[in-house]
C-alpha cells in the first residue's frame, strides 16, 4: 500500500520531470545538424579545412558533461516536495502512521519509491542521445549512455537521501524544494569555487563522470562517497521521523 | 492478564511549544469497556488518543496499551495491528476510491474482515467506485469506521467520530460502534464533545480539560456520587462556612443557594442544618450538572 501511495502521491512530478529531462535533453542535442551545417559553411567561408565535430563529441559537450546532471539535480529537488511533510499537511499521515508499521519502513519505501523514479528518469536522460541520433542518421554507443545515466543516478543518491530527509521537514512544498536547491549549490559552491583541489570530484563531475571521458576510469570513489552521504541522510531522517509528533 | 486493563497510562505530560497539552493525566480502560473522553476543544482529548497509538510521544509518564509502550517500537507496531485509530479530521488520500482504500488497507491485516466491509458499505450507503475527492466529510467519517471494524481490532480509538455528521447518520454510527463492541467484546476510547453521546453509549467517562483528567470513572457510579444539594437558608447565614473535601462548587442566588457535592452529602448538609437551613433538598445531577460542575470548581 505505501509502494502505491508514495507512487500516487509524485506521479505528477515524475511525469513532469520526466518530460522535462527527456524536453531539455532533446533540445540541447537537436540543433547538432545546424551546427555542422554552419561549419560546414564558415569553413567554405574562409577557405580553412573542414573539422566537423562528431555526434559523441557534440553530446558529451552539450549534453552529458554538465547539462544532464544538473537537470536531474532539479527532478530530484522536485520530487523531493512531499512526502511525510506534504501527508502531514493534508492530514492523511494520521491514517498512513495507524497502520502497523514502523516509521522506518514508511522513510525506506518512500526512498525506494524516489530512487526508482529518479533512476527512470536518469534512463530516459541518457537514452536521449542514442535515440537522437538515429533521429539525424548518426550513431551514440547505448552502453556508454547507460554508463553516464547510472553515474549520475549513483552520483546522487547523495542527493536522493537528502531529498528523503527533506521530505521528513514540515515546510511547504516550495520550500522543501528551496532547501533542496539551496544545499546543492552549497556543496557544489564549497567543493568547486572555495576549494580549488576539490573540483574534479565535485559532486557534479561525479555524476557526469569526468574521470571516465579524460582517463577512462570510473568515479568508483565519488560513488562510494555519495551512497555513504546516503546512508547518513537516511539515518538521519529516520531519527527525525521518530522523534516527530503528529 | 485477563483482568488487566487495555489502556493504563499514568502521568502523561506533553507540551507543544508553549502549550501544555497534556498535564500529568492518568487514565484506565478496562477491557470491554466504552470510555468517552469529555471536555473543551484543546483540553488534550486528541493528544491524548494519539500517544495512545504512537502518532505523539509523551514528554513524561507512561501510556500502556495491551501492556506494551505505544511510543517505542515495536510495541507500537504491535499496538497498532490491535487499535484501529479513527482521527478527527478524517483525511483520506483523495486519488484514490473507496473501494482502492479498503484494499490498500486490507493489505495490512491478516485478519482482514471482509464481510464487514460488503456489510458496511451497503449500511453506510458508500459506494466502492467514489472517488475519495468527492466524498463529503460524514461519508469520509462512515468510511474511517468502517475501515476501523473490518480491522477487527480489540480497541477501538475515536477522535469525535460523530462530529461531522448529521443527526441522523451520527445516530447510525453510534450504533454501529456499540453493535461492533457487543459482537467482538471490544474496548473502546472515544472523545467526544457531545455529553448525550457519552451518555448514550459509554460505559465510563473521563472528563479531561487543560491536560488533566478531572473526574474519572464509571458512568453509573458517578452518577450515584454526585448530588445537587438546593438550600433556602436565613439571611444572616454565612455561606463561606460551608465547606468541605466533597463539595464541589457553592453557588448563591440571595437566599437560595446550591452546591455540587462529589461523594458523601452527610456532612454537607449537617453544615446546612447548623447554618440554620430552612429548606435542604438532595438530588442526583445530570451528566452535564456533574461535567459543567467539575469545570467551573477547576476554572
Amino acid at each position: 500500500m505505501i509502494w502505491r501511495l508514495a507512487w500516487v502521491e509524485t506521479r505528477w512530478r515524475f511525469v513532469a520531470s520526466l518530460v522535462g529531462m527527456l524536453a531539455v535533453g532533446l533540445a540541447m542535442l537537436a540543433p547538432y545538424p545546424q551546427v555542422v551545417e554552419a561549419s560546414r559553411a564558415a569553413a567554405q567561408k574562409s577557405g580553412v579545412a573542414l573539422q566537423v565535430m562528431s555526434f559523441h563529441a557534440y553530446a558529451w559537450g552539450w549534453w552529458f558533461s554538465t547539462s544532464f546532471a544538473l537537470v536531474w539535480i532539479l527532478c530530484a529537488c522536485l520530487l523531493c516536495a512531499g512526502g511525510v511533510a506534504r501527508e502531514a499537511r493534508a492530514g492523511t499521515i494520521l491514517y498512513t502512521l495507524s497502520l502497523p508499521m514502523p516509521r522506518s519502513r514508511l522513510l525506506w519505501l518512500r526512498g525506494a519509491v524516489l530512487t526508482a523514479e529518479l533512476a527512470a528518469i536518469a534512463l530516459a536522460g541518457c537514452a536521449v542521445a542514442p535515440l537522437a541520433a538515429v533521429f539525424m542518421g548518426q550513431s551514440y554507443p547505448l552502453g556508454e549512455a547507460l554508463l553516464f545515466g547510472t553515474s549520475v543516478l549513483l552520483g546522487g543518491l547523495g542527493l536522493i537521501g537528502l531529498a528523503v530527509l527533506i521530505s521528513t521537514v514540515r515546510v511547504p512544498g516550495w520550500l522543501q524544494v528551496g532547501l533542496c536547491v539551496f544545499a546543492v549549490l552549497a556543496v557544489s559552491g564549497v567543493a568547486g569555487a572555495f576549494v580549488h583541489e576539490l573540483s574534479p570530484y565535485t559532486p557534479l563531475r561525479v555524476m557526469s563522470a569526468w574521470a571516465f571521458v579524460e582517463n577512462g576510469r570510473l568515479p568508483y570513489a565519488g560513488w562510494l562517497a555519495s551512497a555513504a552521504v546516503a546512508a547518513a541522510l537516511l539515518l538521519v531522517a529516520r531519527a527525525r521521523l521518530q522523534r516527530c509528533d503528529f | 492478564m485477563a483482568d488487566d486493563p487495555v489502556i493504563s497510562a499514568t502521568g502523561l505530560r506533553k507540551r507543544f511549544g508553549r502549550k501544555v497539552a497534556l498535564d500529568g493525566l492518568d487514565l484506565v480502560a478496562p477491557r470491554g469497556s466504552i470510555t468517552a473522553l469529555i471536555g473543551p476543544s484543546g483540553g488534550g482529548k486528541s493528544t491524548l488518543l494519539k500517544m495512545l497509538v504512537g502518532l505523539v510521544q509523551p514528554d513524561a509518564g507512561v501510556a500502556r496499551v495491551f501492556g506494551l509502550d505505544p511510543s517505542r517500537e515495536p510495541d507500537g507496531t504491535a499496538v497498532r495491528r490491535r487499535a484501529a485509530f479513527v482521527s478527527q479530521g478524517k483525511a483520506v488520500y483523495p486519488d484514490l476510491t473507496v473501494g482502492g482504500l479498503i484494499r490498500s488497507t486490507a493489505a495490512f491485516f491478516p485478519n482482514w474482515r471482509g464481510e464487514l466491509a460488503d456489510r458496511y458499505l451497503a449500511r453506510f450507503d458508500l459506494a466502492a467506485d467514489a472517488s475519495l475527492r468527492s466524498l463529503s466529510i460524514g461519508a469520509r467519517a462512515k468510511l474511517m469506521l468502517l475501515l476501523a471494524f473490518c480491522r477487527a481490532p480489540d480497541l477501538l480509538v475515536l477522535d469525535e467520530p460523530t462530529s461531522d455528521l448529521d443527526a441522523a447518520a451520527a445516530e447510525q454510527a453510534l450504533q454501529a460502534i456499540v453493535g461492533y463492541v457487543a459482537e467482538e467484546q471490544a474496548t473502546v476510547v472515544l472523545a467526544s464533545r457531545h455529553l448525550a453521546e457519552a451518555e448514550r453509549i459509554a460505559d465510563r467517562l473521563t472528563i479531561v480539560h487543560r491536560g488533566q483528567a478531572l473526574l474519572s470513572g464509571a458512568l453509573d457510579d458517578l452518577q450515584h456520587r454526585f448530588r445537587r444539594v438546593s438550600l433556602m437558608l436565613p439571611e444572616d447565614a454565612a455561606v463561606d462556612d460551608l465547606q468541605g473535601p466533597h463539595l464541589l462548587r457553592v453557588r448563591a442566588d440571595g437566599r437560595r443557594v446550591e452546591l455540587a457535592v462529589n461523594g458523601d452529602e452527610a456532612e454537607v448538609v449537617a453544615q446546612a442544618g447548623r447554618l440554620g437551613a430552612r429548606t435542604i433538598e438532595v438530588a442526583p445531577m445530570s451528566l452535564q450538572e456533574i461535567f459543567l460542575a467539575t469545570i467551573r470548581a477547576e476554572d
